[in-house]
Order: C-alpha cells, then sequence, then structure tokens
C-alpha cells in the first residue's frame, strides 16, 4: 500500500496514534500532511531510512492511510464489485490488491483487501472513499466503517521483519496469510504485504496501544524509522504510480487530462476483465479510443531529482517527469514519466542537463509491477492464441 | 462466496418455472416510448415480446368513468410533440391514429377578465394578435419569430443520441452560436440562459402578452418564470412536431389511447409478441450483461436486449439493483425531492357553461395566464407547501371532441392546475385548497362554472402513481430543460449494463410524450447488436 501525496494546504493536520512514538525518534523533524494526518517525510536521512529497510528492518507509520472495515454478509461480494479485487474468493488471511475504477474505466485509487472472516473484510486505500463505499454497499448487506485513526498502523519493512513481529508474540507462518493474535489482550492482525522487492508487514491494532507495541518492536529490533522520502524511492522503484502525483484520480478530474485507465499506468494486472465484474469493467471492455499516455518508470543518470522536467525522444517533447528520486542503491534518478507510448520504443532524453550542458539520458526501468504487468500480458496473448 | 452469486439475488431465491430462450429483445412496458421501441425492433426483425403489467397496453391512460355517465382518461390530454420519424417510419396513420383536431387554437383569459386568442400555429401568432386589436403586434411579431427560429436551431441540439456514437455525445452550446446568425448571438444566449422574466424585460409593454408568455413557459414545469434557464422550457415547447406542424397542440381522436392503440397495432403488425398482464419481477444480469426478465409468476424470458420503458426507479433500482449498476450512474437515480406539481381534475358539467366565451371556445385549448406578482406567488406558495391562486389553468373539453358526449349534453372538462406543491401523501385539508384554488381559478375563465359542476376527481401525482405503481417524482413538475436532457442523456447510456436500454419517462424532454426516447434506444439496440454480430 501506499501514501496518497502530501496535501500541503491542509494548517491543523490530526496527530496520528503512533504520533508521539514517531516524534521521539525523529532527528530530521520534518513532517507533512497526508490525507490530514501529521506523518513524518524524514527521521535521520533517506540514504539511511532506504538502506534499513532494503537490508535489515525499518520501521513506518502507516497511519494516514484510509482505512476501512467492511462486515455482513455480502462483504466479498460487494468488494469485488466496487473494486477489481477478487474478495469473493479470497482465502482466509489472504490479501489482495486491485484498484478502484470510475464508471468509465479510469483509476480513482489503489485499493487492498484483506479477508479476515467470511463476513469481515479490511480495506487500505491511498485516499478516503467513504462517500463511494456508501454507494457501493447500496442493495448489500454490508457495514462500511472508517477505521483510520481508530486503528493504530506499524509498517515493518524488510526482511528481518519477522524478528520485531515475534517481539510481540505474533506467529506469522505465511508470507502471504495475515495472522490475528492478542497481546495484552488487544487483538492485533498482522498482514504481509510486497512493494516491489520488499517483503513488509503492517500490524493493526487499536489505538490505545499504539505506544506500547511500538516501544515493544523498538525495544527487540532497534528498527529504523522510515519517513515519506525514502517510501516514495521504495514506491519508484517497485513501480507503483501515486494518485494525485503521477495521474489524476477520476474521483478529482474536472477533465480528461491526467486521469488514466490501468493500461496507461501498466496495471492492467490489477484489473483483468476475467476477474469477475466490478465497476468500470464494461468500460474497459469496450475503450474509448487507443492508448492515449504511458506512465512508466525510467532510469536518469543523473545524481538529483527533478520532478516536472520535460522528457524528449529524437528531439521531440514526449511527456514529462511526475515524480522522481535519487536511488543510493543504483546510484541513478528513477522517475515516473508520463510518456507518449510511441515514445516507449524510442531513446529517451530528460531535460535535466549534464554538467557539460547535455541533456542527460534516460532509459525504461523495469520494476517489480512492470514484470507482473507483462507477465499479465503474455498470459493474456497466450491465452488468446489458444482461442484462435 | 461463489461468483455465481453474481447472477441477480432476486432469481434466486427458487428455480424459475418456466424458462423460455430464442427471445431477441424484451420491451417492459406498454407506454408510448415502450410500444415505439417494440415496433422498431420488430420491423428490424428481432423476435422482441413486450410485457406490460395492466391488463392491456396503455392501460393506465384509458377512459373510464370517473362520475355516472361521465368519462375521462388519464395521461396527456393534448400532444405537443410526436415524433415525426415515428409517424413516418410506421406510417401510424395506417393503424387508425387520427386527430379531432390537430392544431387547437388556445385562448388566454387574464386576471382583468380581458381574453386574447391566438393561433394554433405559432407562425401565425402575429396575424391573431391584429383580429384581437392588441397595440403591440409588431413587437411581439418580431420576437415570437425569433423565438421560433431559436427553437428550430435547438431542436437538433436537445436530441437525445445512444449507442456507439451517442456515447461521445455533449450539448455544444458554443455549436448552437456557430450555426445562429451573428446579430441573434447575443439574443439565443438569453433565450437558453436567462429567466423568462429577463427575456421578456422590455420586449413589450403590454402586460397580457407577457403574461401569456410566462403562462406558457412556466406551465408543468419546476422552475419559475424569475429563475435562471426558464425561458428555455417556452423554447423546446416550440420546438416539437405534431401532425406537421412546430409549436402545434393536437387533440387525438380517443385521446391519448389514440396514439397507444396505433402503436400497439403497428407493433402486432410487425410480429410482436404484447403480452398483458405480465409483471416483471426483476431483470437478470449476469455480470455486466443482460441475460432476460423474470416474471412475477416466476417465468424467465431468456434475451440478450431488454428495453425498459418504466420510470427510472422502477427499472434499475427495483428491477435490476444498485449492486448492479455502475456506481457513479447512482448520482443519476438519487433525484432530489421536487416541490411543485401540477394536479390534474377532470369536471362533470351539466351541460356547457352559461357564458358565451366559453361557449365558443368549446373546442379550443383554455389558458388562464396570472399577472406576473400572482404567478410569482403561486410559486412561492408552492414551494412552501401552501396553494395559492390564481394559479395557471390549461383547460380542454375532452367531450367537445366526442359526438355521443355532445348529444348527451353532457361536458367533460379536463384542466391541468400548475403551480401546486408536490407531496406524496396529501392530505385531505391539502387536496380540498388545492381543489378551491382550482376552482377559483377557473371561474376567471369561465364565470359561473361552479354552478355546474355535478362532480369532479382531483388527480394529483400521489394518485396516479399509487393506482399505476409509477415513481410519483416522475409525475411532478419537469425540471428545468437542461436539466432534464442532461439526466435523460446520462440515463439512457451510463448504467454500465449491456444490452440495458432505458426510454422510462426521465429520458423525455420536456413535457408529455413523443415516443422518440422509444425510437432511440431501439435504434442503440440494433446499432449494438450489429456491432457485436460483426465481432463475432
Amino acid at each position: 500500500m501506499i501514501f496518497a501525496a502530501e496535501d500541503l494546504k491542509s494548517d491543523n493536520p490530526r496527530p496520528t496514534p503512533l504520533f508521539s512514538a514517531a516524534a521521539s525518534v525523529s532527528k530530521a523533524n520534518v513532517w507533512t500532511s497526508v490525507n490530514g494526518w501529521t506523518t513524518a517525510r524524514l527521521y535521520t536521512s533517506i540514504e539511511e531510512e532506504y538502506e534499513a529497510a532494503s537490508h535489515r528492518v525499518a520501521v513506518l507509520d502507516m497511519g494516514a492511510i484510509a482505512r476501512y472495515s467492511i462486515r455482513g454478509k455480502d462483504a466479498g461480494t460487494m468488494l469485488s464489485r466496487a473494486t477489481s479485487v477478487p474478495a469473493s474468493s479470497l482465502e482466509l488471511g489472504e490479501s489482495a490488491r486491485g484498484l478502484i475504477l470510475s464508471d468509465e474505466g479510469e483509476v480513482i485509487d489503489h485499493v487492498e483487501t484483506t479477508n479476515l472472516s467470511d463476513d469481515f473484510f479490511l480495506m487500505a486505500m491511498t485516499h478516503p472513499h467513504a462517500r463511494r463505499l456508501r454507494l457501493a454497499a447500496r442493495g448489500f448487506d454490508v457495514e462500511v466503517k472508517d477505521i483510520t485513526g481508530e486503528v493504530a498502523i506499524i509498517g515493518l519493512i524488510g526482511p528481518d521483519w519477522r524478528k520485531a513481529v515475534s517481539a510481540i508474540g505474533i506467529d506469522v507462518k505465511s508470507d502471504h496469510l495475515a495472522a490475528q493474535g492478542r497481546m495484552r489482550g488487544v487483538e492485533i492482525v498482522a498482514r504481509p504485504f510486497h512493494l516491489g522487492r520488499n517483503d513488509c508487514i503492517e500490524l493493526i491494532f487499536p489505538m490505545e496501544e499504539a505506544l506500547t507495541i511500538w516501544e515493544r518492536i523498538d525495544r527487540s529490533s532497534k528498527p529504523a524509522p522510515i519517513g515519506l522520502d525514502a517510501f516514495d524511492l521504495l514506491r519508484i522503484e517497485a513501480g507503483v504510480p501515486r494518485p494525485g502525483t503521477d495521474f489524476i484520480s477520476a474521483e478529482y478530474a474536472f477533465s480528461d487530462a491526467g486521469v488514466r485507465r490501468p493500461a496507461e499506468l501498466g496495471l492492467s494486472h490489477l484489473a483483468p476483465l476475467d476477474r469477475g465484474w466490478f465497476n468500470g469493467r464494461s468500460a474497459l471492455k469496450h475503450p474509448k479510443g487507443a492508448r492515449r499516455r504511458a506512465v512508466t518508470v525510467l532510469a536518469i543518470d543523473a545524481d538529483y531529482a527533478a520532478p516536472g522536467a520535460a522528457v524528449f525522444a529524437a528531439g521531440k517533447p514526449v511527456g514529462r517527469i511526475t515524480s522522481s528520486a535519487f536511488s543510493p542503491h543504483l546510484k541513478r534518478v528513477v522517475a515516473f514519466a508520463d510518456l507518449a507510448p510511441a515514445a516507449l520504443r524510442k531513446t529517451l532524453e530528460v531535460s535535466m542537463v549534464s554538467v557539460d550542458g547535455r541533456r542527460l539520458a534516460a532509459s525504461l526501468f523495469e520494476t517489480p509491477e512492470r514484470l507482473l504487468a507483462l507477465t499479465y500480458r503474455e498470459n493474456l496473448d497466450q491465452a488468446t492464441e489458444t482461442r484462435r | 462466496m461463489p461468483e455465481s452469486k453474481n447472477a441477480t439475488s432476486k432469481t434466486q431465491s427458487r428455480a424459475p418455472s418456466k424458462i423460455e430462450a430464442g427471445i431477441d429483445a424484451v420491451v417492459v412496458g406498454a407506454t408510448v416510448e415502450g410500444l415505439a421501441a417494440a415496433s422498431y425492433l420488430g420491423k428490424a426483425g428481432f423476435k422482441t415480446v413486450l410485457l406490460e403489467a395492466g391488463a392491456s397496453a396503455g392501460a393506465a391512460g384509458r377512459e373510464r368513468e370517473f362520475a355516472p355517465g361521465y368519462h375521462c382518461a388519464d395521461g396527456e390530454h393534448l400532444l405537443s410533440a410526436l415524433d415525426p420519424e415515428l409517424v413516418s417510419d410506421f406510417d401510424l396513420y395506417r393503424f387508425g391514429l387520427s386527430f379531432s383536431n390537430r392544431c387547437l387554437d388556445t385562448v388566454y383569459y387574464f386576471d382583468d377578465g380581458a381574453a386574447i386568442r391566438l393561433d394554433g400555429e405559432p407562425q401565425r401568432w402575429k396575424q391573431s394578435l391584429s383580429r384581437a386589436g392588441c397595440d403591440e403586434i409588431e413587437p411581439f411579431g418580431d420576437f415570437m419569430e425569433m423565438v421560433l427560429e431559436t427553437a428550430a436551431l435547438l431542436r437538433s441540439h436537445l436530441k437525445l443520441t445512444m449507442g456507439r456514437d451517442g456515447r461521445q455525445s455533449k450539448f455544444m452550446v458554443s455549436s448552437i452560436f456557430s450555426n445562429a446568425p451573428p446579430e441573434r448571438v447575443a439574443l439565443i444566449e438569453r433565450f437558453l440562459f436567462g429567466s423568462t422574466d429577463d427575456v421578456l424585460d422590455g420586449v413589450f409593454k403590454d402586460p397580457r402578452l407577457q403574461n401569456l408568455i410566462m403562462a406558457e413557459s412556466s406551465l408543468r414545469m419546476a422552475a419559475a418564470p424569475h429563475d435562471a434557464f426558464s425561458f428555455l422550457a417556452l423554447v423546446h415547447a416550440l420546438s416539437g412536431e405534431v401532425a406537421g406542424l412546430q409549436g402545434a397542440r393536437a387533440y387525438v381522436k380517443g385521446g391519448i389511447v389514440g396514439v397507444v392503440d396505433a402503436l400497439r397495432r403497428a407493433a402486432q403488425a410487425k410480429k410482436v409478441d404484447i403480452r398483458a398482464a405480465a409483471s416483471v419481477k426483476s431483470v437478470i444480469v449476469e455480470w455486466d450483461r443482460i441475460a432476460g426478465v423474470e416474471l412475477v409468476d416466476g417465468t424467465q424470458i431468456r434475451t440478450p436486449i431488454v428495453v425498459n420503458a418504466l420510470d427510472a426507479r422502477s427499472a434499475f433500482v427495483n428491477q435490476i439493483g444498485f449492486e448492479k449498476i455502475n456506481l457513479e450512474f447512482q448520482h443519476v437515480l438519487d433525484a432530489p425531492t421536487p416541490k411543485t406539481a401540477s394536479a390534474r381534475i377532470h369536471f362533470a358539467l351539466r351541460g356547457a357553461p352559461a357564458d358565451q366565451s366559453t361557449k365558443a371556445n368549446l373546442s379550443r385549448r383554455l389558458v388562464l395566464a396570472p399577472s406576473r406578482t400572482a404567478l410569482r406567488h403561486a410559486y412561492h406558495s408552492a414551494r412552501s407547501g401552501k396553494v395559492s391562486a390564481p394559479l395557471i389553468i390549461e383547460a380542454v373539453f375532452p367531450s367537445a371532441f366526442d359526438e355521443k358526449a355532445m348529444a348527451a349534453k353532457k361536458q367533460v372538462l379536463s384542466i391541468f392546475a400548475h403551480p401546486i406543491p408536490y407531496d406524496e401523501n396529501p392530505s385531505e385539508n391539502m387536496r380540498a385548497e388545492i381543489m378551491e384554488a382550482a376552482i377559483r381559478s377557473l371561474e376567471l375563465i369561465m364565470p359561473g362554472v361552479t354552478d355546474r359542476i355535478e362532480a369532479s376527481e382531483l388527480r394529483l401525482p400521489a394518485d396516479i402513481a399509487h393506482e399505476s405503481g409509477v415513481d410519483p417524482v416522475t409525475l411532478a413538475a419537469r425540471p428545468l430543460i437542461l436539466e432534464q436532457w442532461a439526466r435523460a442523456q446520462l440515463l439512457i447510456e451510463s448504467s454500465g449494463i449491456e444490452g440495458f436500454y432505458f426510454c422510462g419517462p426521465e429520458a423525455q424532454i420536456g413535457v408529455g410524450v413523443s415516443g422518440a426516447a422509444g425510437r432511440v434506444a431501439a435504434k442503440a439496440a440494433m446499432d449494438d447488436s450489429k456491432s457485436r454480430a460483426r465481432f463475432l
């Protein structure tokens, strides 16, 4: 799951349940507002935080991500309808990623759903969508509740997350299935997830226990706290485009400009047309016009990030950088770019300039998300070939 | 939960008692629109079944005895638009469509007792005024000429479009302007966006002329003359065509049932299987595609095309269910509760009213046009749940077109009184107040009529809705024309269910029926079917 873009106009963001714990370990003391919740951008340095997430374990306050609980006998059906997640067919404890699409098949948001019991699901989304979920619940026997702020969520990112989780007495047996446990009489849900190549887990529990659990994890495995800037780098490397930054969410768009369909974002595998019947599916089946844009990740031979920079192919502008970050691991900038699809086959340059005044070269970067999309595409092509 | 539960839950309670297959299209609701759609589908060679919940096609508008010896029919008493394409495609005259009067003159009455008679053809209003000895013949004539020109320009822009081409449709104001003569652009802009009050400001001084225009633009509309965009209602009304005449009002032989009967015969001639007393319980949707309909008796009719002519709430919410329709589309179904409505009243009269004026105008359309202040007051009252008089009255004598009634000297007077408060459960008090206000207004048209009333029947939206099962909101005063157009366009093209086509009352723009929505829905179904066949 990823964070929404900063809402810079929010003048009085609320503290998340883990705010005081996070504040106590912040050396950089750089904060921002995400969905109206105070969130740390930086604790120490991007390099240190990224290093911890890649090789050890980093701890993240995920309180700014919108959360909903869906209860009722139709919970799975309703979620399968409102999102592209096949919630009805999830195993107990299983999670799946998907998209929320508009009636026109344009992407509104990312969504991740976990099946905790036959009639109880948890949902996480980049932005809050209470109004939309209320609409989606009509005609179903379900109760939708916004639990953002009522629960504390600790994210643990990195290969050593198991050690940290064992400190609170939860035995997570599977890398894919959520586990539930109790500590001090309080129920905790531990839900594994993946962000690109990074294995992660999130611990969800009542906000009253926020500080106790943070402290236990801190004492047992000393995870480095990770802020939004380092997390954003992981997001770009993973190839997950962010609504509000890399594309405009169809929920908030005033025009078609900036609004993207799953295929344009390289996320067709998250809204496959054979995955039941979800909102926007029929529009995807009969798309209006050809693919308009391609939002993809580029690697740029630069040592500084430059969102907004123009991208050129054969000397002509073909798009722009939408978000970027310097990767200490790659020693290059990784960036999301919104491009004309034809440009993907050409040599790319970015309007950022080198010391000798030349435009910098950029190349397509193979992200885990792109690989998933390619695999999905190959399977689809094979299936089509077999039908013929 | 297994995927099979994606099939409509309403169909799962028990096994169907009978499954009928091999049907190309099902049309739900034998209204004018439903019959039009079925006729087109039948003509195109689709094996079509038309399902009607009532005892016969158009049963809701059939003639009935409302007082001993006096008959009336619900539904429209006059036609201001009947889709010319529909009439010519089926040559409805061959199937019995006939007009008692294809162009009714209108007599406008005013608070001060004066009256002006205008010709049934708006193009001849100027000549009518000269006969009436009005002072402002030229300005009125020029004004009406411009209104009619704008109406002709608008006609192509306010058409409903559907199907693969229609999904790109937009109401492009700029294209109207680009087709208009440059010197008229500012005026057209006023006609499109202005209130009736603003448009009339300074055009002519005679308050009677102003009042009659205000009455025509407000009759059965939710927008008062001082509301923005309200003038467009008149422009739209004058853009309609009936019996080959633009802006005219016609009386069909047999009332609206005359149109229904002609269409029914046309549909039968095209081998449409019309089934009465066949109430649809639910529309079967499998994934995002139509699979058929289930009737109340448990019979399932499997078909890839369903055209629904019922109101939007019945069609989408009751028969399909929220869980099957696109999320944003649900907003379209959540129309705000209306505040105003019109009352339909039938009066049984002991002979024609005594005054000479009424006697001379029995086979004309009679309209009471209240003053600007009175009309504003009536709207304010209606919106706050009260009734005030005078109201706008549109009156006709159906019996004047019926030779039997004339012979028996029994007169039936049918009126629309507008505006009144919209109420889904009107109290007896409210009913009495409405009746009193209507009779007080009627007295201004035909003094002494009260003494001739033998019986009366007040038909409010709630009454008709209660009997016919339609959503009462569709019987309330019509919203602004642009609002109607936008909503209709969304309703017919955005449900997200493949094979489902809507042509209910919300798919029609303006007051009355025309059959155009049924034609548009059927043509979209035929186009989609053709392109699917090409793809396969």
